[in-house]
């Protein structure tokens, strides 16, 4: 079996026969979250399990929100319906996904008893926010100046 | 492994965790049926089965947070469940395709 460091530890651990590398944990070889660590805590894992399911709440509002402004707002133009729709619906995507890559990370961290992860989920909806904030603002501004 | 008796859950934290459950549940259908009034509106009947099956799974996550989430399980014994919660995250993702087609598409 090939020597393997873990980026983690710093220490070397033979690979498992039956590692699992997900899309989620790529480009860093990993062994499966079962295998690395011990089980935390229950309340901490029931935690995670409520900050990700509060990331899924916030990705459906603005996928809802997204949709519900392209479906109610008149807009003349296709762009205008897209520019309006499409931002939240694409952010909520974006945070669905990040949310379960920040979950494992989480839950990892957990299992080593080492410090949570930052990431950058909260700053990717933040700055998301903001970009749909200043959007819908051009698009009030130049619509109330077209008429 | 630690020291907390099996059922001492004094934040009732498998309660809060089956609430959010729901509230996700819940979230997905509001999604659902959004979606499903302007397939109707339009008429398109793809969207409609797809909106519909997004119900169900909200409806689905919304059961599970209710009846049946970690039910008579002691709090000590409780494990992640990564399954649900990426089944969960394709689920949203497709209420999110749903959601850029029908953007796109154009109507009718």
């Amino acid at each position: 079996m090939a020597r393997q460091t873990d980026g983690e530890r710093g220490d070397a651990r033979p690979r498992a026969r039956d590692e699992r590398r997900t899309w989620l944990t790529r480009g860093r070889a990993r062994t499966a979250l079962h295998e690395s660590g011990t089980e935390p805590d229950p309340r901490f894992t029931l935690a995670n399990e409520r900050t990700l399911l509060a990331w899924n709440r916030t990705a459906l509002a603005l996928i809802g929100g997204g949709l519900a402004a392209g479906k109610l707002l008149e807009f003349s133009s296709t762009a205008g319906r897209l520019l309006v729709a499409l931002p939240p619906i694409v952010l909520g995507t974006l945070l669905a996904l990040v949310s379960l890559r920040r979950w494992e990370a989480n839950q990892r961290a957990l299992r080593l008893q080492q410090p949570l992860p930052i990431g950058g989920l909260a700053r990717l909806l933040a700055g998301g926010l903001v970009i749909i904030a200043l959007v819908f603002a051009v698009i009030v501004v130049v619509d109330v100046l077209a008429r | 492994m630690y020291s907390l008796d099996e059922e001492w859950d004094p934040g009732v934290a498998v309660e809060r965790t089956a609430l959010a459950w729901e509230r996700s549940g819940l979230s997905m259908i509001v999604v659902a049926a959004i979606a499903l009034a302007t397939a109707a509106e339009r008429g398109q009947t793809w969207a409609i089965v797809i909106a519909g099956l997004v119900a169900l799974a909200g409806a689905h996550s919304w059961g599970h947070g209710r009846f049946s989430y970690r039910t008579r399980q002691p709090i000590a014994r409780v494990r992640p469940q990564p399954r649900a919660l990426w089944l969960l995250a394709v689920e949203t993702l497709t209420a999110a395709g749903l959601a850029l087609a029908m953007m796109l598409l154009p109507p009718g």
